[in-house]
Order: structure tokens, then sequence, then C-alpha cells
């Protein structure tokens, strides 16, 4: 049976992976998407952070608010999960050597998706819809914004369970034997995750889009609280599950490295599983309505079981790296392994940094502005975004900004245009995002608020007297978005020119110059012992 | 790998720094799991858990009787349109000696009215929305409410300085977001 | 048959998230301090 399909195939030369070519295309204006999403995204964001900035204060104040909608979902939605639909289509048909059940269902999904966030970022644009990310009513927008994101959750739920019936597919015709590699078996943890999502965006968003339409009353503001950050908590968890993927991901293609003990690590995985849906309260922990019983439930007992989880990642992405490089002889002192690590790899280099500022900026914020009291001093302050800004941008996003420079080698089959530029690339970017989160983070404990136009108050009947240091704060998270900014333009142009201009590298043939950059990188394969 | 097909057994007995570090972990969560409930019973910073479901109508009903009953002087203020610069009054408040519940409304885009209140004093401030979903977060002190239209929330607080605060809005509420500010003045017991 | 003493395989990162870990206890303690100098709340 299997053999009908064979002709679709290609065997990568580095990674011996079987790739499925209708796969492969998909794979290919998924990623494409992203990359324009990001750019979008990106612009929207140094246009807000500049306007933060007292000192520039640049955008008047309805744009500011529309641009900052624009921004949350363009970054948090169309850019990452578009990426993540690449990633799942990578998971399921080139790590398994399956094929994809149904190319023509693939596409549906694609172009649900790609429809949706048009007519989303339409109405934005066109000032409809003026209600920030979380649209929480009594705002409203144009009920066609709403419809826009029920079409993208429609695509993305479709590309789910295609995802799972490759899984099955890979199984029932022989192309994959025994258990599911671990970078694979992560990513169906992210999946799971997300059509628990998906089904809490639908709660959300339905009855949402029917009010807009004048067909029922009114949205009870306290429910659809619950119900959204059910849905937009949750979707972090499968981007913080992607990303763990991906880490893993990264560390076996540039070091060669082998999870250090399986079971450790899919447990840790299932902890995500069990223990991040119901955390999601951690949104509402200063929200009339529920009791101190509840909200300590969900944000302690099951939230913790998720930190274990990713303490346990961090534990064992380093250690299985570290593993390998000691049997490469790097095995002087304690820390040869890591100073001898292929660090002029953009791709070693950002999935480094990524685990860092996830893990030091992140993770530690999180837990800790996710206590039932600590909330009352940040709910809502720009320490949260200066929270958010460490997991899902120098997190997430660093890491899929990482796994890109593999991707245009190995699956686009392009050789990397810009190979110096994107040696300091995720450094740049790394930078600038933790120079911003701390400009935001303490500007936040300091008092400033988030999703706020202007902290003067000049248009106000009192002029709150915020320190000097306050300012300062602001002016530092201007400064670090322009960096970052500049790192994410780097990105994007290195992408788009290997994408469509960089030299083609034949399929079935061997890399030459395989994805490392710099002399010292190891080789991609070794023999498994 | 992590790309490929892993042994066929993998379940295997975690190493001695494996075992370790999870130790590390389960102690954390366990600590942290008990920290919220602890400081539940022995803190004084807690948010509140005492909330009713209430009309906007009713409770406007409620903060203007407050207001009426409670008022000490009237506190005009500027605030700048463009060139256009108009003048407002807004009452300020000082709840009478055994008035223990005081009523702060919050609407696009005014906090209402201006609380005087007592240091060292225990207040019960009823907080809820006439429209938008608002925020709650008293300056310098950094303390943040979420503020649901149809929901009282009751903060039972006790200043324990004395000098003006200021209430921001922070959570987006339409076009005039950053124009909503209230204020919050507290008194020495002697004043 | 005697048990040979177990080695760590990554003593390196078992440094590494030792540093992390005190780092997170720092920020985790010095914002229940924090916490603790504000106005009486319930």
């Amino acid at each position: 049976m299997a053999s009908n399909y064979a002709s679709e195939f290609r065997t990568c030369g580095t990674t011996g992976l079987k790739v499925h070519l209708p796969a492969e295309r998909l794979f290919y204006v998924n990623a494409v998407t992203a990359v324009v999403a990001l750019l979008v995204g990106g612009i929207m964001a140094i246009l807000i952070a500049l306007t933060r900035w007292p000192a520039v204060h640049l955008l008047p104040a309805d744009l500011f608010y529309r641009f900052l909608t624009a921004h949350g979902l363009n970054m948090l939605v169309f850019w990452i999960v578009f990426f993540e639909m690449a990633g799942l289509l990578f998971a399921s048909t080139a790590v398994l050597g399956s094929r994809l059940p149904a190319p023509w269902f693939g596409w549906l999904n694609f172009c649900l998706m790609l429809v949706g966030a048009l007519i989303t970022n339409y109405m934005v644009f066109m000032g409809q819809a003026d209600v920030l990310f979380t649209s929480y009513p009594p705002l409203k927008a144009h009920p066609h914004y709403y419809l826009g994101i029920i079409l993208f959750a429609v695509g993305t739920l479709l590309a789910c369970f295609h995802f799972m019936a490759t899984l099955v597919i890979a199984k029932k015709e022989g192309y994959h034997k025994g258990s599911y590699p671990l970078f694979t078996f992560g990513i169906l943890i992210a999946v799971i995750l997300a059509i628990f999502t998906l089904l809490m965006g639908a709660a959300t968003y339905l009855p949402t889009w029917l009010w807009a339409m004048g067909l029922i009353d009114g949205i009870n503001p306290a429910m659809y609280r619950l119900g959204f950050w059910g849905f937009g908590h949750s979707a972090q968890q499968i981007n913080l599950a992607a990303m763990v993927s991906i880490w893993y991901l990264i560390g076996t293609l540039s070091v060669g490295a082998v999870p250090i003990n399986e079971k450790f690590s899919r447990g840790a995985f299932l902890l995500y599983l069990l223990g991040i849906n119901v955390a999601s309260v951690h949104h509402l922990l200063v929200d009339p309505g529920l009791s101190a019983t509840y909200r300590i439930f969900n944000t302690s007992y099951i939230l913790y079981a998720a930190t274990i989880g990713s303490m346990i990642h961090a534990f064992s992405i380093p250690a299985a790296i570290e593993v390998a490089q000691r049997a490469k002889g790097f095995t002087n002192g304690m820390f040869e392994w890591l100073t001898k690590a292929p660090w002029g790899n953009p791709a070693f280099a950002g999935m480094a940094l990524s685990i860092v500022i996830f893990g030091f900026g992140g993770g530690v914020t999180g837990v800790t502005q996710g206590v039932e009291q600590i909330n009352i001093m940040s709910h809502n302050t720009l320490r949260i975004p200066g929270h958010f800004h460490v997991t899902v941008v120098g997190g997430t996003t660093l890491a899929f900004m990482a796994l890109t420079f593999y991707v245009l080698p190995l699956v686009m089959r392009r050789e990397l245009i810009g190979k110096s530029f994107a040696k300091y690339q995720p450094w740049i970017f790394a930078i600038g995002i933790c120079i911003m989160s701390t400009g935001m983070s303490f500007a936040g404990i300091l008092g400033v608020p988030r999703r706020h136009y202007d902290v003067t108050f000049s248009s106000a009947i009192f002029q709150v007297p915020f320190s000097a240091t306050a300012t300062t704060m602001l002016g530092l998270l201007g400064l670090g978005a322009i960096i970052a900014f500049t790192g994410l333009l780097i990105f994007c142009l290195i992408a788009a020119l290997t994408a469509f201009f960089g030299k083609r590298i034949p399929p079935n043939m061997e890399l030459h110059h395989p994805p490392h950059i710099g002399e010292d990188s190891a080789s991609v394969a070794p023999a498994q012992a | 790998m992590s790309v490929f097909v892993p042994e066929k057994y993998w379940w295997k007995p975690l190493g001695p720094d494996e075992r370790l570090w999870l130790w590390v972990c389960v102690a954390t969560a366990v600590v942290l799991s008990l920290m919220m409930p602890l400081y539940n019973l022995l803190g004084h910073q807690n948010p509140s858990h005492e909330s009713y479901q209430i009309t906007p109508e009713k409770f406007n009903e409620l903060t203007e009787k407050f207001v009426s009953e409670n008022t000490v002087r009237e506190e005009i203020v500027k605030q700048k349109f463009g060139a256009t610069e108009i003048e407002k009054k807004i009452p300020v408040v000082r709840p009478a000696l055994g008035v223990k519940d005081v009523y702060l409304r919050a609407r696009a885009w005014e906090f209402y009215p201006i609380l005087e209140l007592e240091e060292g004093r225990e207040y019960r401030v009823h907080m809820s929305s006439m429209d938008y979903q608002h925020g709650f977060s008293l300056q310098p002190q950094n303390i943040n409410f979420q503020i649901l239209a149809g929901y009282d929330l009751v903060v039972t607080l006790v200043p324990r300085e004395s000098g003006e605060f200021y209430v921001i809005c922070n959570e987006y509420c339409a076009i005039g977001h950053h124009t909503m500010i209230g204020k919050i003045i507290v008194k020495n017991k002697e004043e | 048959m005697k048990k040979e003493k177990e080695k760590f395989h990554a003593p390196g990162t078992v440094v590494l998230v030792f540093i992390w870990f005190i780092w997170f206890i720092i920020l985790y303690t010095t914002n229940w301090l924090a916490l603790s100098e504000n106005w009486f709340l319930r």
C-alpha cells in the first residue's frame, strides 16, 4: 500500500528523513505565511513600543489601541499558529517518514486559516475592532472580526485532526514502527492541548459573535473572562509544548543530543497535559465572583504540576546536550561541553538563548505573579507583558526562529543567504527582548499599567506622579524594542531572501555545507550507540 | 534521538542527578502550593473573596445614597481636551463614624467619588462598573483589582499610611481609557 | 552483588539548574516580602 506513494517522497541527505512532497509544499506555505504575520506584528510592535516611550510618544491614541490589537493577534495567534501548523506537518510526516493522508484536506485547513486571518486583520485595520486582543465584552467589534477568528480556529482544529490521522496512517501503513519519537510525542501533547483549547475558544467566541450580530442580548463579562482565558492561556501551553519539543529537536540536530531518559522527558510532557488546562484562572485572581478555594486549587495544586514539567525539561535538555558533548570528548572541567558548543550555529545559539530567557525570565516571573496574593501587585500592570514577552517572544518565537535556520536548508532546500548575519541574529533579538522585558517588568513594579496610551495623564483630571525611574524603564522598553525589532527584521530578511532567492540544494543530494555555521559544529547524525 | 525512534524499552530507572533534581522539583511544588492557603490564613494581604451580583442601576443608587450622606466638600478639577479646558466638580466623600461600607463607581471614563479615608480604619470598599470592564489600580501602593459590570466586588481594606493616592484604570475601556483616573485621600486620625 | 556508586552523568547541568533555582528562590521571596509591606487587604 505504501509503495503507491513512493514517487511522492524524497530522502533528506542530511538527516536521512523521508519527506513527503505534498506535505512539504503545505509546510512551505504555512511557514511563509507565519513569517509574513511575524513581520506585520513586528512593525506594529515597534510602533506601539515607541508610543509607550514617553519621550517619543509616536502614535495618536486611536491608532495606538488599534495597532496594539493587531500586534497581539498577528504575533500571538497568526505567526505562532501558522508556524506550529508547519511544525505539525513536520512532526507527523517527515519525522515518521509518513505520507500526509489527504493533502487536499491540508490545503482546506490552510485556506480556512488564511481567510480567517485576513478577515480579522482587515476588520482591525479598518478600525472596526478596536477591542484589543482580549475583546472583553461589552467592548464590541464588527461581527466579521469574530467570524475571522472562528474560521481561523476551525482551520486549526481540522489541521489537528489531520495530524492525528497522519499518526494513525504512519503506523497502519507501516511507515513507522515502535514508539513515536520524543519530538512527535511532544507535538502530540501540543495537539491534544490545542483541541481542548479550540473547543474552549469556540465556547467563548461563538456566543460573542452571535451577540455582535445582535442575535443574543448580552455576554456576562465574568463568564467571558473565564472562557477566554480557558482558551487564551491554554493556547500558550500549546506554544510551550511545541517550544520544548523544538528545543529537543534542535539539541539533536545541532549536537546529536539524545534524551537522557525517555521516561523523564515524556513524563514531564504528560504533566503539561494534566496540569495546565485548568491553570488559566491565574488571570482571574483579582476578579469578582470566584472563591478562594477554587482560585488556590486551580492555580497551585494544578499549576505547579506543570511547573514540575518545565523544571524537568530545564534539566533534561541541557543534560542531553552535555552528555552528547562529553561523548565527543569535551570532558575538561565542569563546563567545557558548554563553551565548546556550536555557538556559531544560529539554531543552537537561538535554542540555548531561548532556554535561558524562558527559564530565568519567563518561568520565574510566571510562577511568582501567578500566586494569588502576589497577583494583587501585578495584575494588569506592565509586569504582565514583561512576563509574557520573555516566555512567548524570548522563548517561543526565538525557538521558532532558531528552527527556521534548519528548516531553510533541510526542508526548503535553499542555501542560507546572509550566514554572517544569521550568526548574530539570535543574540541581537535575545538582547533586545531582555532589555525590553526588564524595562516593562520594573515599570510594572512601579505601578505603570499595561495597555495604556499615556502614563503622563496629560488629558486626564489628575496627573499621577510616576517616578523618574518608571519613565527611565519605559525608555528601556523602547530601546529594547528597537534592538529586538532589528533582530526580527534580520530574521525576516534572511528567511524571505533564502526562501525565494537562495541557491537550490537539489533533492536527494547530500548537503555539502551542513546547516551548521562555524567550524566547530558537530556532525548531525552520529552513529547510534 | 529526539527525532528518531527510541529503543524498544525506554522505561528505565532515573540516574542519580535526575532523581536529585526531581526531588527538588517536587519539594518546590509542595512548598509553593502551601504558600497560598497559609498566607490566606496568616497574611494580611489577600485578594477579596467577597462579591455579589448587582445591576448597574442598583449599584448606582447605592453610590448616590452613600455620596449624598457623606460628602464633606467638592473638589474642582480641570481636564484638557486639545486646546479647550473644562472644569468639573467631584464630591469628596468622607465616611462618617461607624460607616464601613464605601462605594466606588467605575464608568467610562471616571471613578466616582473621591474618597477620604482614615489611616488605620477598616473599610469595605464596594466596586462595580456601569459599562465596560475597568481596573482598580491604587498608586503608588500598586494594589490592583478587576471591576466588572454586574458584580459588586467588596475589598476590605485598611490604609496604612496617609497622603494622596491615585486610582488608575488599568483595564482597556475604549478610546478614553488613558484619561480615567480617581483619587483616594488618606488622613491621620487627628486631622 | 556489590553496587557501584552511581555517578552524575551531567554534573555541569546540575550546577546550572541549581543556579536557576537560587535565582527563583530570591525572586519569589522578594515578592512575598514586598507584598507584606502593603496595605491590609481582604
